[in-house]
């Protein structure tokens, strides 16, 4: 009796939970396809007729934007990779004194608010390019993500698979072909969808390292909820939605025990 | 192939795990060696396969150095206590995994070429063969019992056929009544491959079994080495002894000897009857085995403590009249009640005599 209870006050909250999530995509929606002279579109004045029209115009306008977050993405997720994996395996693996320390050290980004983050970037490197200041600070907050799941994903094999490797005679770059990066595979993925999703949508770091000339997407975001009308930045919405909202289905599906026991049976 | 191993020496930071020891593999033999945990064999095995790096001493392969030489370089086959087979691969690509990397080791011999995929397949057929898994080679390994991922361990292991087979505890994982099914196998196979191979076990049944020369390791030194009997029969220390089965030891005191050049045997007084002795400066204890023991009218006067048929024999706790607990082995339903008087003699006329080393 007083389960049924629970687990009815659990899907009524669960109920409430999917519709405030939802609620703003399904308007943000509405709001993108509708007629323009719906809302206050007059500032967009005759540009804007038709729903393909609307997204035209979006892309004119914040085409560059997202072009540039294209391009961090694009920078991001291998970096964040290339430096993440390796080091968060010789945490694990190949631990050195002070390593614990190191591996502390990195999540630290975490737990710093993106403003200081991005200040003191500039105080820092203030000359460096914007762009490569723009992917420095998206590292900083993605690579805390990739060590805690690879180095959780390196604890779960064995240790003994490598020395096995190795003495059937696997030189160190095919035991790593072979066993670790296989094994290592869901724990890969999950880690560059992760990066995907924060560095597509990362706004504080951004926002604040953004020039006139170097802007990222949700940057732009911004800026249109506050100078454009409402289908506009509906529309700029829903094409910062499109990637994401994938990626994050993803992460979901492969984030489950499931996936593991799966790559295993 | 013949191994060497010369007054190596191995520690994890300060805490000396192997000290010193010296040994000789025959070719083509089975050496066991048996330790308490902590005794620095697994830590020997690893040394000789490559894993670590003694700080000080030599391996030989054959008279050839390769103390330094890592792993992969090194022509061993080595099945791990938790067999370590890869998780994401098949029974079949397990058993290939050695057949396809660098080494290339079974083709070395004909030409440095990579062996072709006809010549892996039949390889692998070839070895599933000899170890029953045909039917299982397209399986992942968290799909087979505990002693078919033993057998597919010692597959991979022995399919580049290696010319040193090192096994770490390989059958410590499985349950009491399959490991004695499946040790008796593994004897079986390890003779019939005439591999050289290096075993690392705790269990004394299965170094008894297994071994053609025996090792026993103690704090990172070897005790003693030897033909497994002999060593069973003749152990140098009271830790052997009582190590390799079970023992009484039965203390001899120190006798001062008025001619110290003696070397005539004399005749000694111990809570068992009086034994013919080599001479003894120095005290020390009769290794008196339970199965040593038999009931005999001349013999000395214990009472029954404890009595328990085991089936192949009864086991019995005697207390002498000293006081001393004495282990005996009658035969199956001899054993005599608790409480009850018994004359018990020792079997062999010399038994052998355990001086103290110091």
């Amino acid at each position: 009796m007083s389960t049924a209870i629970v687990r009815r006050a659990g899907i009524a909250a669960t109920a409430v939970l999917a519709l405030a999530l939802l609620t703003p995509i399904v308007v943000t929606a509405a709001g993108a396809f509708s007629r323009a002279e719906w809302y206050g579109r007059r500032s967009e004045g005759a540009e804007v007729q038709s729903v393909p029209d609307l997204f035209r115009y979006v892309a004119g306008i914040w085409g560059g934007a997202l072009l540039r977050s294209v391009e961090i993405v694009a920078a991001v997720v291998p970096l964040a990779l290339a430096i993440g994996a390796p080091a968060a395996w010789a945490f694990r693996r190949r631990p050195f004194p002070g390593s614990r320390l190191l591996e502390s050290i990195a999540l630290v980004p975490l737990a710093v608010p993106g403003v200081a983050l991005a200040f003191s970037l500039i105080q820092v490197a203030g000359h460096t390019p914007r762009f490569a200041l723009l992917v420095a600070g998206h590292l900083a907050y993605t690579l805390p993500m990739v060590v805690k799941t690879v180095t959780n994903a390196v604890e779960t094999f064995d240790p003994r698979l490598e020395p096995a490797a190795r003495s059937l005679g696997a030189t160190g770059w095919e035991t790593a072909k072979r066993v670790t990066v296989p094994l290592l595979t869901p724990a890969l993925v999950l880690s560059a969808l992760l990066v995907f999703a924060v560095s597509w949508g990362e706004f504080n770091v951004s926002f604040l390292l953004a020039t006139p000339l170097v802007q990222t997407f949700p940057a732009a975001l911004y800026v249109t909820y506050t100078t454009n009308s409402f289908p506009v930045a509906a529309a700029a919405t829903l094409i910062f939605l499109a990637p994401v909202v994938p990626a994050l289905l993803a992460i979901q599906a492969l984030g489950g025990e499931a996936f593991h026991r799966g790559l295993q049976a | 192939m013949r191994v060497h191993v010369d007054n190596v020496s191995f520690a994890y930071g300060r805490e000396p795990v192997v000290s010193g020891v010296s040994m000789e593999l025959p070719e083509g033999g089975i050496t066991v060696v048996i330790g308490p945990s902590g005794s620095g064999k697994s830590t020997l095995l690893q040394l000789l396969c490559g894993l670590l790096h003694p700080l000080q001493g030599k391996i030989l392969f054959d008279d050839e150095d390769v103390t330094g030489v890592p792993t992969e370089r090194r022509d061993v086959g080595v099945v791990f206590q938790s067999y370590a087979l890869f998780p994401h691969l098949t029974v079949r690509e397990n058993i290939a995994f050695g057949l396809q990397t660098g080494r290339r080791r079974f083709s070395l011999r004909s030409s440095r070429r990579r062996p072709s995929r006809r010549h892996v397949e039949e390889r692998v057929w070839d070895t599933a063969a000899l170890l029953s898994l045909e039917r299982l080679l397209d399986r992942k390994p968290a799909q087979l019992s505990g002693g078919e991922q033993q057998r597919v361990a010692l597959a991979r292991a022995v399919a580049p056929r290696p010319s040193l087979l090192l096994l770490d505890e390989p059958l410590s994982a499985l349950d009491a009544r399959l490991r004695r099914t499946v040790r008796a196998e593994l004897a079986a196979l390890l003779r019939k491959l005439g591999t050289t191979a290096f075993y690392v076990t705790h269990d004394q049944e299965e170094a008894m079994l297994l071994a053609d020369h025996l090792l026993v390791l103690d704090h990172g030194r070897v005790v003693q080495a030897g033909d497994p009997l002999d060593l069973y029969r003749r152990p140098q220390t009271p830790f052997v002894a009582s190590f390799l089965g079970e023992a009484n030891l039965v203390e001899v005191e120190a006798r001062p000897i008025a001619n110290a050049s003696s070397v005539l045997p004399v005749r000694s007084q111990t809570p068992l009857g009086a034994f013919v002795l080599p001479t003894t400066a120095g005290g020390g204890w009769l290794l008196v085995r339970p199965e040593d023991l038999t009931e005999d009218p001349c013999g000395t006067l214990a009472t029954v403590g404890d009595a328990r048929g085991l089936g192949p024999h009864d086991r019995v706790i005697l207390l002498l009249e000293n006081g001393t607990e004495i282990l005996a082995h009658f035969p199956p339903e001899t054993a005599p009640a608790p409480g009850s008087k018994v004359r018990i003699g020792v079997r062999t006329r010399r038994p052998h005599f355990v001086g103290h080393s110091e």
